[in-house]
């Protein structure tokens, strides 16, 4: 009886949901969407542009779910919560009929295929490829990417490292990423 | 938590990279990072409270659901418990067999099944409510009670006794541990032992708590309220020592199952077991940390006032008592609004109706209309959900809010009474305004009030005329047939103008058809536009 307790934190998001589907013990799903706060409270944000609001958005969408949540199908919880979250944000901002802004940029999630290249170094034409794209980069693209994949430095050191302005930075790498994949895909199609 | 550390500034090492290249992958990150950016805020603090305010909402429905699961089997078996008036033949043969299984149960103390537990839990809440229901019919004030109970099973008494002291110096073996789990565990044995020993222990009542016990009472406050909190305490912390968070539904109904004894039954032995208990508690909880303490009370404070609430239909000497203690209890607590409660429940004149109006979930709703169906007497919810109005009792008391279920129940000035509140499911919809019902006031949408020109002599004579006067056409018209549409205005002297061609035939005919009406006959005078047809 106070084994399920234990592992309520070992539980994946999935058999914690299940847990509560099969159980209505709200506190199964309080954990879940505990573990979730933080992104959907910075999702929120990212919308609504107000703390307080994102606040009270974050927890009504809790006490939504809390409701309805037994009568949906969810295979991987990640990403419905992220659609339902991204869903209730505008929802609200259409209620006050503001203009949604969205940046394209962030839009654009691209495939990690350049990251795997920089993990996986067994194919060797791919990755003769890849030093020679990035010595064809735009040199604060180039050393961006560097830092970023090669060094593993977070924005914040590239940033310390270059002098470059941390959103520089981040449309450096953004940049640097698309255009390496532009050209190993012809320098392999080659 | 490495996202938080990331929110609050600490962006750099390998952990701040990991986070952002995962979040190159994974939008939802991506979103969350760039709206924590985006606003300057200690969100790091409004995350902790968040997760904090949704621990306590689940942990609160939690403790709604096993509570309601709890009254569901308690209103089973008091039925079960009216059919036998004489309760305390049962209880005596409950005891026989209580004390018949005694050895066994110590004899295997180390494990024992959780049917073996409820089995225990069940036997306590019968004879709880059995006696509760004694109590009723007999309306015997309570020391008396304690004095017949006494007399009817002095045997037991022995027994019991013995049992106490062997409990008494098992435990004070116990203290000795160090070990804070082996400690915590055991108590918890205890405390499922003491479980089925309550059925037992009902005719201790005399035996009066040894002084050692006594400065625990007074450390931990001699209150029935906070005898039924301690005991729960105990639970909680022991559950709090197992495990994380979070408590077993189990556990919790077992403590409702528990709560009935100390509510309903007489205070000495539960006082005599506070002693015991506290002490166990004290123990158990110095190897907590202070805050978790601190919240768990505050969480039980929740559940007993409630229990008082919605259970105690206390004797008079019985709520006295619990009352003045608790009261001092809330000045050691310092916090405003328990106080309040309290002072509320004792200080106010009979006749009058005090409580607290929440929603489904607890959480206090302020602004409820309560009306004392029939009269004019009503009251509004302050900013905590309490109430006090004059009502006398059975009385009945309309709850109104917007948006919330109306309720009406019986007024009780004996306790203060809590209301509940539905969430009322029948929503409005949104209005939509749209723009088809708007009249447009232009020229021609007035056209049909307009009055329509007519000859002067008449359509018939006008047609006549027409006929006569009709030239025939001599050119490439000529052959043509067909009509000749036009449409004029009518002056004030009752002339045509502005004749226009509306449907053309031919050049030659179209000027002809425009000559006849120029110098045909006056029109009656009017406003509209005038359609003429003429054939050629």
């Amino acid at each position: 009886m106070q084994v399920h307790k234990i592992d309520i934190a070992k539980l994946t998001d999935e058999e914690l949901l299940l847990q509560y589907c099969n159980t209505g013990d709200s506190e199964h799903f309080g954990a879940l969407y505990n573990r979730y706060i933080p992104l959907v409270y910075g999702l929120c944000l990212k919308y609504l542009q107000d703390a307080d609001k994102a606040e009270d958005a974050t927890m009504q969408l809790f006490e939504n779910l809390l409701k309805k949540i037994r009568s949906y199908e969810i295979k991987v919880f990640r990403t419905w919560l992220y659609s339902v979250a991204k869903n209730h944000c505008f929802q609200i901002l259409r209620k006050k009929e503001r203009e949604i802004t969205l940046n394209p940029e962030i839009l654009i999630m691209e495939s990690d295929s350049i990251m795997h290249l920089f993990n996986e170094d067994n194919n060797s034409e791919r990755l003769a490829a890849l030093t020679n794209c990035i010595d064809k980069l735009p040199e604060p693209q180039r050393i961006s990417i560097m830092k970023f994949f090669m060094e593993e430095l977070s924005y914040a050191e590239i940033v310390d490292a270059t002098g470059y302005q941390l959103k520089s930075v981040k449309s450096y790498i953004q940049n640097g990423k698309r255009n390496l994949k532009i050209c190993i895909e012809k320098s392999t199609v080659e | 938590m490495k996202l938080l550390r990331y929110i609050q500034g600490l962006r750099k090492g390998k952990d701040a990279h990991r986070i952002e290249q995962e979040a190159m992958t994974d939008p939802f990150l991506a979103d969350a990072l760039e709206g924590f950016e985006s606003v300057e805020e200690n969100h790091a603090e409004r995350i902790e409270r968040m997760q904090r305010r949704l621990n306590h909402i689940t942990q609160k429905q939690h403790h709604i659901a096993a509570a309601k699961i709890a009254a569901k089997e308690r209103v089973l078996h008091s039925e079960i418990a009216e059919e036998n008036t004489f309760c305390a033949e049962i209880s005596a043969d409950e005891e026989k067999e209580a004390t018949k299984a005694k050895p066994h149960v110590s004899g295997k103390k180390k494990r024992r099944s959780p049917a073996v537990w409820m089995v225990a839990a069940m036997l306590l809440l019968f004879l709880a409510t059995g006696s509760y229901f004694w109590l009723l019919k007999e309306e015997t004030p309570v020391p008396q009670l304690a004095l017949q109970t006494e007399k009817a099973h002095d045997a037991t008494k022995e027994i019991a006794a013995e049992e106490k002291a062997e409990f008494l110096q098992e435990f004070t073996e116990r203290n000795e541990l160090t070990d804070s789990r082996t400690l915590a565990q055991d108590a918890q044995r205890e405390t499922e032992r003491r479980a089925e020993q309550q059925a037992v222990s009902v005719p201790t009542l005399s035996i009066p708590p040894p002084p050692a016990i006594e400065s625990e009472i007074a450390l931990a406050d001699a209150d029935k309220s906070i005898l039924a909190e301690a005991t729960y305490d105990t639970i909680l912390d022991f559950d709090k020592l197992k495990s994380d968070d979070s408590i077993s539904p189990d556990l919790l109904a077992f403590k409702d199952f528990n709560k009935p004894q100390p509510t309903d039954s007489i205070p000495v032995i539960n006082i005599d077991e506070l002693g015991i208990r506290s002490n166990t508690n004290r123990h158990a909880l110095s190897q907590t940390e202070a805050n978790k303490k601190e919240e768990s009370v505050a969480d039980y404070n929740v559940l007993s006032q409630s229990q008082i609430q919605t259970q105690g239909k206390i004797s008079g000497k019985l709520s006295d008592q619990n009352q003045s203690s608790s009261y001092k209890r809330s000045k050691k607590q310092q916090s405003p609004v328990e106080d309040r409660a309290y002072s509320s429940s004792s200080f106010l004149p009979s006749g009058t109706v005090n409580g607290r109006v929440t929603d489904q979930y607890g959480e206090p709703l302020p602004g409820v209309t309560i009306v004392v169906k029939g009269t004019e007497t009503a009251t509004v919810t302050d900013i905590e959900g309490y109430f006090a109005l004059n009502a006398k009792n059975a009385e009945k008391l309309v709850a109104k809010y917007i948006g919330f279920d109306s309720i009406e129940l019986p007024a009780d000035t004996t306790k203060p009474m809590t209301i509940a509140m539905n969430e009322s499911t029948a929503m409005l919809d949104e209005v939509v305004i749209n723009a088809y019902g708007v009249s447009r006031t232009d020229d021609y949408s007035v056209n049909e009030e307009r009055t329509i020109p007519k000859p002067e002599i008449g359509y018939s004579a006008y047609r006549k005329y027409i006929n006569d006067n009709l030239q025939k056409l001599t050119d490439e018209c000529a052959d043509v047939a067909g009509k000749v549409k036009l449409t004029f205005y009518v002056n004030s002297s009752g002339r045509p103008y502005n004749i226009q061609v509306k449907r053309s035939l031919c050049q030659s005919a179209d000027q002809e058809a425009v000559r006849l009406v120029k110098d045909g006959g006056d029109w009656t005078i009017g406003d509209g536009e005038v359609e003429y047809t003429i054939k050629f």
